[in-house]
């Protein structure tokens, strides 16, 4: 004998179908009313047909995604994510699965550069930094200022710069992921702020440098203290 | 034609990761990046609502969750699949919050031209799901593909929808009702 179906079983029937668990009673009731049963049979074949096209459609998009070349912003992305995972610097075009030696080679390059720098800071008459933290990226080897200093006039690096290739600045606030002030296209390895450009006392400032075709070939970065007084 | 993840493999390599093995985590940290790219083709169907600034943002965003979720990596998936999954739903929250912050900003300079595609006809397009999606009301039609495509909660996509669960189910079931009653007169879903 079949129940007879009625609103109070339409209600459960939507809470079954949108997850919900129902009381041992509330399942007996579907199950005694035929044309529940039917509903439920009905719907759990939709429901597979629906998964199932669902995963054809994400392999679908998934496989585009994939084989699609990568874009300029998900190389940048994934360095600065990478960082904060990995808690270290890493050069951009660094391979996968890099080995012990090459990360001792890279840290040595790493302290010859900061010596080479602090060498060079002081020769040109830029005042000299305590400990910084900074990172010198593939074909970066000179970045000032870097860490503590007293006094900021201008930026600089040193890099081989491809052809047609050119410069980006960004400037951060400690944490941000924002810049506050970018200076777009330079193809010069300094740049001098505008003196009205008044600058945090913490910041972090990066250099990108892009090749003829706008392609990222590889950045540098340091965070810079100061005070304004 | 790209390896097919496999589900086991894919459990262990994470296992491996949670653990610390250094290699596990730089090879799943590389299987996630792929997020770039799906963003682009995706932002790119909606007629770029999200600029390449947002976007990058946007995918360090989704790396960082992704990473922070590993622990939590269900059982039976792939990898690209989870991270899939995350990157429609940080999508669908990041342009619910640019949405809101430009009705703030300048109604008039953020208005859509007739002819741009909206991000709701986006999520209706025309693949296999989306074309008997097509016999829903768009919102009904959302929430399915929402529900079985991104593999989204009734808690998450009512968030992202910004509506309440209840309703996100009583939109969801409507629609259910609607093509189980096209469906069972005999017309095959595929």
């Amino acid at each position: 004998m079949s129940a007879t179906h009625d609103h109070s079983h339409e209600v459960l029937l939507q809470r079954w179908a949108t997850g919900e668990r129902l009381e041992t009673d509330e399942e007996a009731r579907l199950r005694d009313c035929e044309t529940c049963r039917e509903r439920m049979s009905e719907v759990e074949k939709l429901v597979g047909e629906l998964e199932q096209l669902g995963r054809e459609d994400l392999d679908e998009e998934l496989q585009e995604a994939l084989e699609a070349d990568v874009p300029d912003f998900e190389r940048r992305a994934v360095q600065r994510a990478e960082r904060k995972i990995f808690g270290e610097r890493t050069a951009t075009r660094s391979p996968s699965g890099v080995r012990g030696w090459q990360l001792l080679a890279a840290a040595l390059v790493l302290v010859a550069s900061f010596v080479a720098y602090r060498s060079w800071s002081r020769d040109d008459g830029v005042a000299p930094v305590e400990d910084s933290l900074f990172y010198l990226g593939e074909g970066f080897t000179e970045l000032a200022p870097a860490g503590f200093t007293e006094h900021i006039d201008t930026f600089r690096w040193e890099h081989a710069l491809a052809p047609g290739g050119y410069y980006e600045l960004r400037f951060y606030l400690p944490g941000a992921q924002d810049p506050f002030y970018t200076v777009p296209e330079t193809t010069e390895t300094r740049w001098t702020p505008d003196p009205e450009l008044v600058l945090p006392d913490h910041f972090r400032w990066e250099v990108r440098a892009y090749d003829g075709l706008d392609e990222p070939d590889g950045s540098a970065d340091a965070e810079v203290s100061h005070s304004r007084d | 034609m790209t390896k097919h993840p496999d589900p086991t493999e894919d459990q262990i390599l994470v296992q491996d990761a949670v653990s610390g093995d250094e290699d596990a985590r730089r090879e799943l940290f590389r299987r996630i990046q792929f997020v770039g790219r799906l963003l682009q083709a995706r932002n790119n169907r909606m007629g770029r609502p999200l600029d390449s600034a947002e976007l990058e943002d946007l995918v360090q965003d989704i790396l960082l969750v992704a990473w922070n979720k590993i622990a939590s990596f269900p059982p039976e998936a792939t990898i690209e699949a989870w991270a899939y999954r995350i990157a429609a739903f940080e999508l669908l929250n990041a342009l619910r919050r640019k949405g809101r912050r430009s009705r703030f900003v300048d109604i008039e300079a953020v208005q859509e031209p007739e002819s741009r595609p909206s991000v709701r006809a986006e999520l209706l397009e025309g693949r296999g799901l989306g074309r008997f999606l097509r016999h829903l009301a768009e919102r009904e039609a959302e929430i399915v593909r929402l529900r079985h495509v991104e593999g989204l909660t009734f808690q998450e996509l009512a968030g992202a929808l910004e509506i309440s669960a209840s309703s996100a189910k009583t939109h969801y079931y409507r629609g259910l009702e609607k093509l189980r009653q096209i469906f069972s007169d005999g017309e095959e879903v595929r």
